[in-house]
């Protein structure tokens, strides 16, 4: 494929090396200074599902909610790797969320080296993904989301170009798809999104795939299964049906109940213009003469995840559009270098990093040193007030667990959680991700985007 | 080529099966929570709905849904039950519902947990009794007198390390444990206030 560098043929070797040497040596200094911004957050519960993890590291059990169906468990067994070295489960969730992010630039960068070939394009790429919006969440969050993008950014970077040796390749490609999925089971049609591309595209990789990625598969199933035996199976009807219909807030839930993706878009800076220019990516990959496969599989994948999460995911969990910010900067690098006029591509890239940049000003990540996620914030808020009541589907189970003496009710049982408020003893509270008419008693603000900001209202306001 | 075409419509009829299935399955409960259908948990939310907006007929509805278990529980662990569910209903009082709901609940962690006390040589059925009386205790806990939920939230989680585990083709299996069962029973029934 025709590369960024191409162009740069009148410059000579020596002065493009040293251009390279800047650019590695500001993509290090970029990538320490987000692990010294990440290292600054305090580790913090942002939500039960990061409380189920937690208790995972101790106590795998799915249908005990340790963690939440399906289970998770590559990300569970390497958050217990952690355990070993931090001793704390907290720390030990933190340090893998954190690492895996902090790994996942120049895993994309990697990628983006093996479909174009281009030191230019890499290091755009690796910017590109480091600047992103939503990996501040994807740190901080103590969630898998990171892990499926990290491991599946590896298998499409292992894919094999013309002429290398393919066997081992494939099966290592398989075995990094195979544990991307057991680490999030629930971007299976990311994954497969890729993969079916890749077989699609080379019919003869799919056997060194398919073993790979039952390497590691078919043991993680088998103790899943003897864990959890055919109950895990009822459960994942029952949590799938459960949450397409009632508490994921997806395009199925009752009619006016749930928000847009558009509008979740719409309230991270800049993400528009940054998501038009992601899909001009998509669509000149998809459109060009010259397609690797890898590329490919890359905006496969894109594709698949945009109509999963459109149809079955929650807009208000805004880090589900981290595999698409993430693809979508990886596909747009390999589909402009295939571009031949090199002052437009070079006006793309720099147009989406000043995109980028002009968003993480406008985020300002520096407000967030300090602080804990906005559930902890309120946790410690109501630690202190001891109110009687608190209505809230935001960590219900996390703040029962850590305010044992507090009366926390399900706000996904209304008329019972209005009840509860109704017949408080002492002071009540709703505690909510959306704002309501009336003053709050008390705001917990998000510290990156893809965090919801909580607000504490008197029982009073009406939800 | 015509078993391989045979094979693939299968595998597509399944999937497509499968996917009918899991987008018109009801829900079975309102929350996250644990595997299979319960009246009691699944009508809840009809129930004190109906109730907190007065209309009583059907709160009467919703209750129907839930008799065959509360009959089981009247004639078993909470006696009088029923009478308490439909005396809350002709007195419109939706304070005596919700308080008859958290008797039933109580009820039916008994009932679970003496399942499982029962059954503590069938992993599976041990573990998903233990499971379905946790899912009763979420459904409460805000209603529970804090020292008494702060109590369950921890002996539940040993009655579930206390059944056991078969491991994986009898790798890592563990036994069930009878003493720590009792034990983690006796501290659950002593929170709910029953007699062990």
């Amino acid at each position: 494929m025709t590369v960024l560098a191409d162009g740069g043929a009148a410059l000579s070797l020596g002065v493009r090396r040293a251009y390279a040497a800047c650019g590695w040596i500001a993509a290090a200094a970029a990538l320490a200074v987000a692990a010294l911004w990440l290292r600054s957050i305090p580790p913090s519960l942002s939500s039960d599902d990061a409380f189920f993890f937690l208790h995972a590291l101790t106590r795998f059990s799915i249908l005990d909610f340790s963690p939440q169906f399906p289970g998770y468990p590559g990300y569970v067994a390497m958050g217990r790797v952690a355990l070993l070295i931090t001793h704390d489960p907290l720390a030990a969730l933190a340090l893998t969320s954190g690492a895996v992010a902090l790994a996942i630039p120049p895993a994309a960068a990697w990628l983006a080296w093996r479909i174009t070939g281009a030191a230019s394009a890499t290091l755009a790429t690796f910017f590109i993904t480091l600047l992103g919006p939503l990996m501040p969440d994807l740190a901080a969050s103590l969630l898998s989301d990171g892990a499926g993008i990290l491991f599946q950014l590896v298998f499409l970077a292992l894919l094999p170009k013309p002429n290398e040796p393919a066997r081992l390749r494939l099966f290592l490609a398989g075995l990094a798809l195979g544990w991307a999925f057991a680490c999030r089971p629930s971007d299976a049609p990311l994954l497969a999104g890729a993969f079916l591309a890749v077989v699609v595209i080379r019919h003869r990789w799919l056997p060194a795939i398919a073993v790979g990625a039952a390497t590691v598969l078919v043991p993680v199933a088998a103790i899943v299964y003897a864990l959890e035996g055919p109950l895990y199976l009822e459960e994942g009807l029952r949590f799938l049906s459960g949450h397409a219909t009632i508490w994921g807030n997806t395009a199925f839930a009752p009619a006016g109940d749930h928000a847009s993706w558009l509008s979740a878009l719409a309230s991270i800076p800049f993400a528009i213009p940054a998501a038009i220019l992601n899909l001009a990516g998509v669509a000149i990959a998809i459109a060009a003469r010259s397609r690797p496969p890898a590329l490919m599989a890359t905006a496969a994948a894109f594709v698949a995840h945009a109509a999963w999460i459109a149809a079955f995911q929650n807009p208000d969990h805004l880090r589900h559009l981290a595999p698409l910010a993430t693809l979508g900067g990886i596909i747009l690098v390999g589909a402009v270098a295939s571009l031949p006029v090199r002052p437009f591509r070079i006006a793309v890239l720099a147009t989406f990093l000043a995109i980028e940049i002009a968003a993480l000003v406008a985020i300002d990540p520096v407000a967030a040193i300090g602080r804990p996620s906005p559930l902890a914030a309120a946790r410690k808020w109501l630690s202190a007030g001891r109110p009687d009541a608190v209505a809230t589907n935001e960590g219900v189970f996390a703040l029962r667990a850590e305010l044992p003496a507090v009366r926390i009710y399900d706000e996904h049982y209304a008329a019972d959680a209005n009840l509860g408020l109704a017949t408080a003893s002492g002071t009540a509270f709703r505690l909510t991700g959306t704002p309501l008419r009336g003053v709050a008693a008390a705001v917990f603000p998000a510290r990156c985007p893809g965090e919801r900001t909580l607000y504490l209202y008197p029982a009073s306001v009406a939800n | 080529m015509k078993r391989i075409a045979a094979a693939r419509r299968l595998v597509l009829a399944l999937m497509v099966a499968a996917m009918f299935g899991a987008a018109s399955g009801r829900a079975l409960a309102y929350s996250y929570a644990a595997a299979g259908a319960e009246p009691l948990l699944d009508g809840r939310e009809a129930l004190f709905s109906a109730a907190a907006a007065g209309d009583w007929a059907k709160a009467e509805t919703a209750l129907t849904a839930m008799k065959p278990d509360l009959d089981y529980l009247d004639g078993h662990e909470v006696p009088g039950i029923e009478k308490a569910f439909d005396d809350a209903v002709v007195a419109k009082d939706s304070n005596g519902v919700e308080a008859a709901f958290v008797r039933a609940a109580i009820g039916e962690i008994e009932r679970r947990i003496n399942g499982a006390r029962d059954n503590l040589g069938d992993y599976q059925t041990a573990k998903v009794l233990v499971v379905k009386a946790q899912r009763f205790y979420t459904a409460v806990a805000a209603d529970l007198a804090p020292d008494a939920g702060k109590a369950l939230a921890a002996a539940l989680p040993r009655a579930l390390d206390a059944i056991g585990n078969p491991g994986v083709f009898g790798v890592g299996a563990r036994k069930a444990d009878p003493a720590a069962f009792a034990a983690a029973r006796a501290d659950i029934f002593k929170a709910l206030g029953l007699t062990p």
